[in-house]
């Protein structure tokens, strides 16, 4: 794991390509998250991207004292997302999205577990399962990223993303 | 296979999915890569010589709108004037030669009183754009392009543009709200425009000019006149040559744009390419009054207030173009027991960490901060990015922060807060950062 508060003082110190390693720590989960609310890829991208430039230019107001970097910036990300569906004029139920949150930030998760589920990545069936895995999961990519690379449809990549979480989930459960 | 939409409707789904997915992308081993070019957008914005708050950022650019985006920003008297519209059209079609086609707006102003903010502001009410309980107040903007003597005309106005384009998209077919049921598969979507309004420049039997208003970034439009183009005077059907030059018009046109999907659309997830048609011009519509009642920088000089959430003695504004961040908080939220809240008031005072701003009502609240955060912006980003505009007694602060419904502090300490921020106005896209 990366040491975000030493990269955090780095960057209060003006070195600012080092937030470049939290933008790459939490890109992924930031995506996905955003993604799962706005139901779009790519509302999710630009919410994550300008969620972590709000991030940045606030750096200065966050406490390592009262929550990790991730929080807060899913917390901010959170936010844009609901301001965003309002601005759309799309409902918003704002119990359902905080819940999600709350989820996302509760889930600490130890070394041991980490190395038990990428255990079980790997053991997948068929191997693709776990190459289309790590790719969105991991590598952040698209459905149509991977849809593109399997020369296949989407929809397809969803149902074996699917099929591949069930697997996942007997195995961990 | 849409997993979003899965869970949207399956609550306990997404709680779940969101916990076992957030492990799965915990369990990314340091060496795999991330996406570059995210990184890259992101550092180039943070690295960019001037940062605008996000809001500031997305200020809307005054090119022209479609009505579908038009309608997204209708206040509720507009769509309350859409159904009243569409009412009016369904029971009175037979007799659309003796009958407006629209009604004729009437609107009411309360004698100007001036804001917490010193800003001139009026309450309305409305008739055939909107019920009187609907009725909001307006506040006219620091470096409005109008004077509060021409409100009344540029809300009519508003409403006038509104029940020309409803009435349109009753009128002429269109399909650009309703995608196929297999996007998957070519289409064709017609979709229907209103303009902005504007003269016409030149006119003759088979064609019509119409100016370009170079300041919202358009050029000359010419479209063929055909002979089922409908010419509109005083909300009545009337003769081409009822129309002249320079008359002030808004003109309705529709284009028919074939969409094909992108190799791998699927319905969850589609890109497509669109080639687009011709534009075909359907209606000239003349207009009731002189063209500054229907400038768009008109309208945008007036901000809407309305009663802040969780403060319901006071109002906010919340039309307002643009805000600097100077504080983002990171409060818990504990879902059913606390609520986001907004405060918008002038500060009184300042004092390190504590700063007192004075709510419309005349209401005190003290803001707290963990730090300084009023002397760092002042010191390090005031001039640096945003114009010199520093955070002083008679700025303008907007403080949303959670606490329970039924708490009303007064006090908004360091924990409460999710963010402060200075207040800025703007009439147009291009005008500099100013604070309210």
């Amino acid at each position: 794991m990366i040491d975000e508060q030493k990269h955090i003082t780095q960057i209060l110190n003006g070195d600012t390509n080092a937030y470049r390693g939290l933008v790459d720590r939490y890109q992924t989960g930031l995506i996905i998250h955003c993604e799962n609310i706005l139901k779009n890829r790519h509302d999710g991208e630009d919410i994550a991207q300008e969620a972590f430039i709000k991030a940045y230019k606030n750096l200065n107001n966050f406490s390592k004292d009262k929550a990790q970097f991730s929080t807060w910036l899913y917390r901010i990300a959170t936010n844009l997302c609901i301001d965003l569906l309002r601005k759309n004029k799309r409902q918003v139920h704002i119990k359902d999205i905080e819940e999600r949150l709350e989820v996302v930030q509760l889930n600490h998760i130890q070394e041991e577990e980490i190395q038990h589920i990428r255990k079980v990545i790997q053991e997948l069936e068929p191997p693709k399962y776990a190459e289309i895995i790590k790719a969105y999961f991991w590598e952040g990519k698209s459905y149509q990223e991977i849809a593109e690379k399997y020369e296949t449809s989407t929809n397809t990549i969803g149902t074996w993303i699917s099929r591949a979480k069930v697997q996942l989930k007997e195995k961990l459960s | 296979m849409d997993k979003s939409c899965k869970g949207a409707v399956e609550g306990e789904v997404i709680m779940k999915d969101s916990q076992f997915e957030a492990k799965l992308i915990a369990a990314k081993p340091q060496d795999y890569s991330s996406n570059v070019e995210f990184t890259d957008t992101v550092m180039d914005s943070i690295q960019s010589s001037e940062i605008l708050s996000s809001q500031v950022c997305k200020t809307s650019v005054n090119k022209k709108e479609t009505l579908s985006m038009k309608l997204r920003h209708l206040p509720k008297f507009a769509i309350f004037a859409i159904a009243v519209g569409v009412l009016a059209l369904l029971s009175g079609t037979a007799y659309a030669t003796y009958q407006l086609l629209w009604a004729e707006p009437k609107v009411t102003v309360s004698e100007p009183t001036v804001s917490a903010g010193g800003r001139q502001e009026v309450a309305i009410s409305l008739a055939e754009c909107g019920s009187d309980s609907l009725a909001s107040r307006y506040e006219l903007k620091k470096n409005a392009t109008i004077t509060i003597e021409d409100v009344p005309n540029v809300i009519k106005a508003r409403c006038e543009l509104d029940a020309i384009g409803t009435w349109s998209q009753s009128t002429f077919p269109h399909d650009e709200h309703v995608l196929p049921d297999d996007v998957t598969k070519e289409y064709d979507m017609v979709r229907l425009s209103s303009s902005f309004a504007t003269h016409i420049k030149t006119k003759s039997d088979s064609s019509i000019t119409f100016v370009g208003l170079t300041k919202y970034m358009e050029e000359d439009k010419t479209l063929a006149v055909t002979p089922s183009v409908r010419f509109i005077a005083d909300g009545r059907d009337v003769q081409a040559s009822d129309v002249s030059i320079n008359d002030v018009v808004m003109y309705v046109t529709s284009q028919t744009s074939h969409i094909t999907p992108m190799p791998g659309c699927t319905l969850r997830n589609c890109s497509s390419s669109g080639s687009l048609g011709n534009e075909t011009l359907l209606a000239v519509v003349k207009l009731s009054m002189p063209f500054q009642y229907y400038d768009q920088f008109a309208w945008q000089s007036l901000t809407e207030r309305a009663t802040c959430q969780g403060n319901e003695a006071d109002t906010c504004l919340t039309g307002f173009s643009g805000a600097i961040d100077l504080y983002m908080g990171s409060v818990s939220m504990k879902i059913n027991e606390t609520m986001y809240k907004e405060i918008q008031g002038v500060i009184t005072s300042i004092s390190g960490k504590s700063v007192v701003i004075k709510s419309s009502s005349g209401t005190l609240f003290t803001v707290t901060t963990p730090t300084d955060v009023i002397a760092a912006y002042n010191t390090n980003k005031a001039a640096k990015y945003y114009n010199n505009q520093k955070v002083e007694v008679g700025s303008s602060l907007v403080v949303r922060y959670a606490e329970k419904e039924s708490e009303h502090s007064k006090n908004l300490i360091s924990t409460l807060l999710s963010s402060v921020q200075l207040q800025t106005e703007n009439v147009g896209k291009s005008d500099t950062v100013k604070a309210y």
